[in-house]
C-alpha cells in the first residue's frame, strides 16, 4: 500500500534539516524560496540536503530531478510524490 | 574576427543586424547561421568550421535517434554522440598533452619529440570547449528524456553557432537559447539597442582600457620572473588577477550586449566575483555558466551514481575533486591548469571543513582573504610551468632578489600600481555584474561619461590583443 504524506508534515520535517544544514535556526521555509535566498546554499550543501532528505523519508532522487528543482515548493512536491510512490 | 576590432564593428555587425531586422522564419535562422559561420571562419582558420559543423550535424542526427529509440539502441546512439563530441575535443585539445605526459617527452630536441611533433602541432579550433559542452548538455538532456529532440536543423544550428556566444561563451543551454531563437524566428528580432550598446561598451572598456594595458605591462615581467622586484612580483600577480577578470568578463558583457541586438538574452556569466566572501561564493560569481554546467552534468551525477558509497562523505569529496580536476583540464591542456583546478578543489573542501570558523571573521576580512587566495590560484594558472610558478612565488616571498634589481617605483611599476588600484575599485562596482540593467534610467551626465569612455575604448582598440578565453 503506497504511503501518503501531507504537505504541512513535509514542511515540518524539512525545517530542522534546513536549519542544521545552513546554520540558520530562524530560517522560515516557503514555496517560493530558492537557493539565492539562503546564505550558504551552494552545490555541496544542495547535495547534502538531497542526501539527508532521501535518508529521512526513505526515497531516492535521480540526477535529473536534483538538477530540475527550482525552489522549496518543487522540492516539497517531489518529496510528496516520491513518498506516495514508494 | 574579434569583437574588439573595426573589422567586426564596421564591416561585419551592421550588415548582419540590418538584414536580420528584415527577415523572419527559416530565412532568419539561416541568416544567423551564415553570419555566424563567416564570423567563426575569420576567428582563426577557415577549417575551424569543419569540426563545429560535424559536431552540429552529428548531434542533430543522433538526438533524433536517441529520442525515437529505447533500450540498448538508445544507449548506443548516446555513446556514439559522447565519443564523437569528446573524441574531437580530445584530439584537438588533449592528444599532444597526453602523448607528452605518457611518453615523458621533456626535451624538445629529442628524437621522440620530433616523432610526435606532427601531433603536437595540432591547432586548437577556437571555442571548441564551449560548443562541445553546449551540445553535450543537449544530448544528455535528450537522453534523460528532459527535452524533445529539435527537428528544425537551422534552429539547432543557430543554437550551436550563434556568433555572440560561439567562441568564448557564455555557455548557453538549449532551454535558454532555442525558445528565444524560435520566438525571433516567428516575430522577428526585437532589439534592446540601448541596453545592448551600454553593455557592449562596458565590455569593450574592460578589455581595451583595463585588461590590455595591464597585459602590456605584466607580460614582459612574467616572461622574466628572475628580474622582478618583490613589489613588481606582487603587483604583477594582482595585475594578472584583474587582467583575466576584465578580459573574460569584458568578453561576456560584449557577448550579452550583442545578443540583445537580436532581442536575445544570454545568461549572466559574472557577478562581481572579487567581492565573494568565500571560495564557494566565488564559483557562484565567476564563469557562472561553466560552474552550473559542471555542477549539473558532472558533480551531481558523480554523487548520485549508484553504488555502495552513494551519498557518503567520501563520495561527495571524491566527486568534488574529480570535478575540479576536470574543470582545470577544461581550462587548458597542461599540468598547471590541472593544478589550478585542484587548488580550487582544495579551497572548496577547506572552506566547507572550517566554514563555521571562517564565517566568524568580519566580511571585509573574508572578502580580502578570498581575493588573495583566488589571486594565488591565478599565479598557477598564468605561470605555464612549475619552474616559473616557483620563481614568481619566490619573488613574492622576497627570495633571490638580485643585487642590481631596484626596489621598484619605476614608471611601469607605478602605472601598474595605478591600474591595480583603479581596477580593484571598478571590479567591485555593480555595473560589472554583466546583468546591470539600469542603463535606460541613466542621467545625462552619466551618459556623457559613458560616451567618453566608449570613445577612448574605440581609440585604444587598435592595440587590442586576443581574448584569453579564446584558447579554450
Amino acid at each position: 500500500m503506497p504511503r501518503t504524506i501531507e504537505r504541512d508534515e513535509v514542511y515540518r520535517q524539512l525545517t530542522p534539516i534546513f536549519h542544521a544544514l545552513f546554520g540558520n535556526p530562524s530560517l522560515q521555509l516557503s514555496d517560493a524560496m530558492t537557493a539565492k535566498d539562503v546564505a550558504r546554499w551552494d552545490s555541496l550543501n544542495h547535495i547534502n540536503l538531497i542526501i539527508t532528505v532521501e535518508k529521512k523519508f526513505g526515497i531516492r532522487f535521480t540526477t535529473a530531478e536534483v538538477t530540475r528543482l527550482q525552489n522549496v515548493g518543487q522540492f516539497v512536491d517531489a518529496v510528496i510524490q516520491k513518498v506516495g510512490s514508494s | 574576427m574579434l569583437f574588439n576590432s573595426f573589422k567586426f564593428l564596421i564591416l561585419f555587425l551592421p550588415p548582419v543586424l540590418v538584414v536580420s531586422r528584415r527577415l523572419r522564419g527559416q530565412m532568419l535562422l539561416f541568416w544567423i547561421c551564415l553570419s555566424s559561420f563567416v564570423f567563426y571562419a575569420f576567428a582563426g582558420h577557415f577549417w575551424f568550421l569543419g569540426p563545429m559543423l560535424f559536431t552540429t550535424a552529428l548531434d542533430f542526427f543522433l538526438a533524433q535517434k536517441i529520442g525515437a529509440t529505447e533500450g540498448w539502441k538508445k544507449k548506443t546512439f548516446f555513446l556514439v554522440s559522447l565519443c564523437g563530441n569528446l573524441g574531437l575535443l580530445f584530439y584537438f585539445k588533449y592528444s599532444g598533452f597526453f602523448l607528452r605526459t605518457f611518453f615523458h617527452i621533456g626535451n624538445a630536441d629529442s628524437e621522440t619529440w620530433q616523432r610526435f611533433n606532427l601531433v603536437m602541432r595540432i591547432l586548437l579550433p577556437a571555442g571548441i570547449s564551449f560548443y562541445t559542452f553546449q551540445t553535450l548538455s543537449y544530448i544528455i538532456d535528450v537522453y534523460r528524456g528532459e527535452v524533445i529532440p529539435e527537428r528544425n536543423f537551422w534552429l539547432f544550428c543557430a543554437f550551436v553557432s550563434f556568433f555572440p556566444h560561439l567562441v568564448a561563451g557564455p555557455l548557453t543551454r538549449h532551454d535558454q537559447l532555442i525558445p528565444q531563437l524560435e520566438r525571433i524566428a516567428q516575430g522577428g528580432t526585437s532589439p534592446r539597442w540601448r541596453a545592448g550598446v551600454y553593455l557592449f561598451a562596458i565590455g569593450l572598456a574592460k578589455k581595451t582600457l583595463l585588461a590590455d594595458p595591464i597585459a602590456r605591462i605584466i607580460d614582459p615581467m612574467i616572461a622574466a620572473p628572475g628580474a622582478m622586484s618583490p613589489l613588481g612580483a606582487w603587483l604583477s600577480v594582482f595585475g594578472y588577477s584583474l587582467q583575466i577578470y576584465f578580459d573574460f568578463s569584458g568578453y561576456s558583457d560584449m557577448a550579452i550586449g550583442l545578443g540583445r541586438f537580436f532581442g536575445i538574452e544570454l545568461p549572466q556569466n559574472f557577478n562581481t566575483p572579487y567581492v565573494a566572501t568565500d571560495p564557494s561564493d566565488f564559483w557562484q560569481r565567476w564563469h557562472i555558466t561553466l560552474t552550473h554546467w559542471l555542477r549539473d552534468y558532472l558533480f551531481y551525477p558523480l554523487v548520485m551514481m549508484r553504488g555502495k558509497s552513494r551519498g557518503s562523505t567520501t563520495r561527495v569529496v571524491l566527486s568534488l575533486v574529480i570535478t575540479m580536476f576536470l574543470a582545470g583540464l577544461w581550462h587548458g591542456a597542461n599540468w598547471m591548469c590541472v593544478l589550478f583546478g585542484l587548488y580550487h578543489g582544495a579551497l572548496l573542501l577547506l572552506y566547507h571543513g572550517f566554514k563555521d570558523a571562517w564565517n566568524t571573521l568580519h566580511h571585509l576580512i573574508r572578502r580580502s582573504l578570498n581575493f588573495f587566495l583566488v589571486t594565488m590560484g591565478f599565479l598557477l594558472f598564468r605561470s605555464g610551468s612549475l619552474q616559473v610558478a616557483r620563481r614568481w612565488a619566490g619573488k613574492l616571498a622576497g627570495h633571490a632578489v638580485q643585487p642590481g634589481i631596484p626596489l621598484g617605483f619605476d614608471p611601469p611599476i607605478l602605472r601598474l600600481l595605478g591600474f591595480v588600484l583603479i581596477g580593484l575599485g571598478i571590479a567591485c562596482l555593480p555595473f560589472c555584474a554583466s546583468k546591470y540593467d539600469r542603463f535606460e534610467r541613466l542621467g545625462p551626465a552619466w551618459q556623457v561619461v559613458f560616451g567618453l569612455v566608449t570613445v577612448f575604448s574605440l581609440l585604444f582598440m587598435n592595440y587590442s590583443s586576443r581574448f584569453i578565453y579564446y584558447q579554450f
